[in-house]
């Protein structure tokens, strides 16, 4: 009996190195998990080829390790069962760093943040303001849309609160037609959405209102987008947290971020990892 | 990014066009139907007849395995299968001194989960066809001398199939549907694409409108076929 069982897990492991490729891992090599149908950080082309901003700045990342790299496309749905199992060494695609992320695993340091803008109609004479504090004061008494659930919300009701009438949206595309339509003085969504509101023509009468809302002064908003990771990988995540820091200094980061998002993105080198 | 594009330029043949991915994926998801749905039957028809017979274990052993497959959402099920049998190939190369990442392949996977649950339907619509043939078959066959085993094969289940056939076509447009769910396990069919592009070029309604048309048809080509099939097994 114990020799047919181990027979039989023989022709199981065999049966296992003969289903191919996916068995011979070069050990040098690094694993990229992202979803490919998330612009713009990741994207997918016609021909099957993966582009996008993460894409991009994780090929930098790999030529700054000298490793060489192999991207695969999975839905977001399966990638972390498929980290955790060993499929990929790291995950990246706008992952926004979490607390309950960070108990099972593990991130590179941030790179990326999209900052808030308010955003209101061109007549509003809203716009112009040096900071903060004087856009907070011209939107007082104001009525004020943002979508319900998103960091946005979280920015509302800690620092307005009180001062104007919030109402709440399911979706960015509800809050843009209440915007257009006047039913909301102003509205609060990331940065992205706005910039392609305001290039539509439908869009035309509205403006993007200064200041961009600083992560830094109001840090619990989070921290950024960084790359998932097994926390048992800490040689892989030094060396590409090392080669965010070059990446950040040499200002190349920014240049990645412009190329697809229209404006930089990125976050500052994080001096816990790249020192002082 | 080329979101400005005409519907021509999103369906142009190669270049930037997403025929020829459609196309491709298209074919992901026939492959996996068409060889998940073969085994499936297959395999349906061996369940049926476990719970049809008179060992007892094995009829359990059948009946559970219904309920399991038949009761858990697909979704769960290529999750289970994907994840599961990776997990136990690695448990059991590591007994062997290999440390490192073994995986089946996402199609083998893909065809393997269209199967098993294509044979959990399957054997009860062969169930139900045999408990619709009249006793007086199965005392003709015996008057005949023909042993349990050969009456089976000659008389008994070729009238299975003629009755299973309705069911059966039943079977197969899931077998098609249950195909859009392998995306998650990075394996490029139809849907996949048709997410991808969408996404990408920021017209998604124009090729989910796609997807939809390309389902409709071949449920609709496949209905067609199951019912000429029917007529002609009627006279047979």
């Amino acid at each position: 009996m114990q020799k047919a069982v181990k027979n039989l897990l023989s022709v199981l492991v065999l049966a296992a190195i003969l289903c191919g490729p996916a068995v011979a891992q070069d050990q040098a090599e690094v694993r990229i998990g992202t979803d490919g149908g998330y612009l713009p950080w990741t994207s997918t082309s016609p021909s099957g080829e993966l582009t996008g901003f993460e894409i991009d700045l994780a090929k930098q990342v790999c030529d700054r390790m000298k490793r060489s790299c192999r991207f695969t496309a999975q839905p977001w749905e399966g990638q972390i069962p498929a980290l955790e199992q060993g499929k990929y060494d790291i995950l990246v695609g706008g992952i926004a760093i979490t607390p309950e992320r960070q108990k099972r695993l593990a991130f590179t340091q941030s790179y990326a943040n999209l900052p808030i803008n308010f955003a209101a109609a061109k007549t509003s004479s809203l716009n112009g303001k040096a900071n903060w504090q004087e856009l907070k004061a011209a939107l007082s008494g104001k009525t004020i849309g943002v979508q319900s659930g998103t960091q946005s919300q979280k920015f509302v009701d800690n620092e307005l609160k009180g001062d104007v009438t919030v109402r709440l949206y399911d979706n960015q595309d509800s809050l843009n037609l209440d915007l257009l339509a006047g039913r909301v003085d102003a509205a609060v969504a990331g940065r992205s959405p706005w910039i392609a509101l305001t290039r539509t023509q439908q869009g035309e009468p509205i403006e993007i209102l200064s200041p961009n809302i600083d992560f830094e002064q109001f840090n619990y908003l989070g921290v950024g987008v960084g790359g998932l990771m097994r926390k048992d990988e800490e040689d892989l995540r030094k060396a590409w947290d090392t080669a965010l820091c070059e990446l950040k200094a040499s200002g190349e980061l920014k240049g990645i971020s412009e190329k697809w998002f229209g404006f930089d993105v990125s976050t500052k080198p994080d001096a816990k990892v790249c020192g002082a | 990014m080329g979101s400005s594009g005409s519907i021509i330029d999103l369906f142009a043949w190669g270049g930037d066009g997403w025929t020829r991915p459609l196309l491709t994926g298209l074919g992901v998801t026939m492959a996996c139907a068409c060889i998940g749905y073969v085994l499936g039957v297959v395999l349906g028809l061996a369940v049926a007849f476990a719970k049809l017979g008179h060992n007892r274990w094995l009829g359990a052993a059948a009946t559970l395995y219904t309920t399991l497959l038949r009761g858990v959402p697909p979704l769960l099920v290529i999750f289970l299968l994907f994840f599961g049998t990776n997990g136990a190939l690695m448990w059991v190369a590591r007994g062997f001194g290999y440390t490192g990442y073994i995986e089946v392949d996402a199609f083998t996977v893909g065809v393997m989960a269209v199967a098993f649950v294509s044979a959990a339907y399957s054997s009860e619509v062969f169930r139900g066809a045999h408990a619709a043939i009249p006793v007086g078959q199965f005392e003709a066959y015996t008057a005949l001398g023909l042993r349990p085993f050969a009456g089976l094969w000659t008389v008994i289940i070729p009238q299975m199939f003629r009755l299973a056939l309705p069911g059966l076509g039943n079977v197969w447009i899931m077998a098609i549907k249950e195909t859009t769910l392998l995306s998650v396990i990075s394996l490029a069919e139809l849907m996949r694409v048709v997410g991808v592009a969408g996404r990408t070029t920021g017209q998604p309604f124009v090729f989910y409108g796609v997807a939809a048309l390309v389902y409709l048809v071949l449920v609709a080509i496949s209905s067609r076929a199951f019912h000429a099939l029917e007529t002609r097994m009627r006279w047979a």
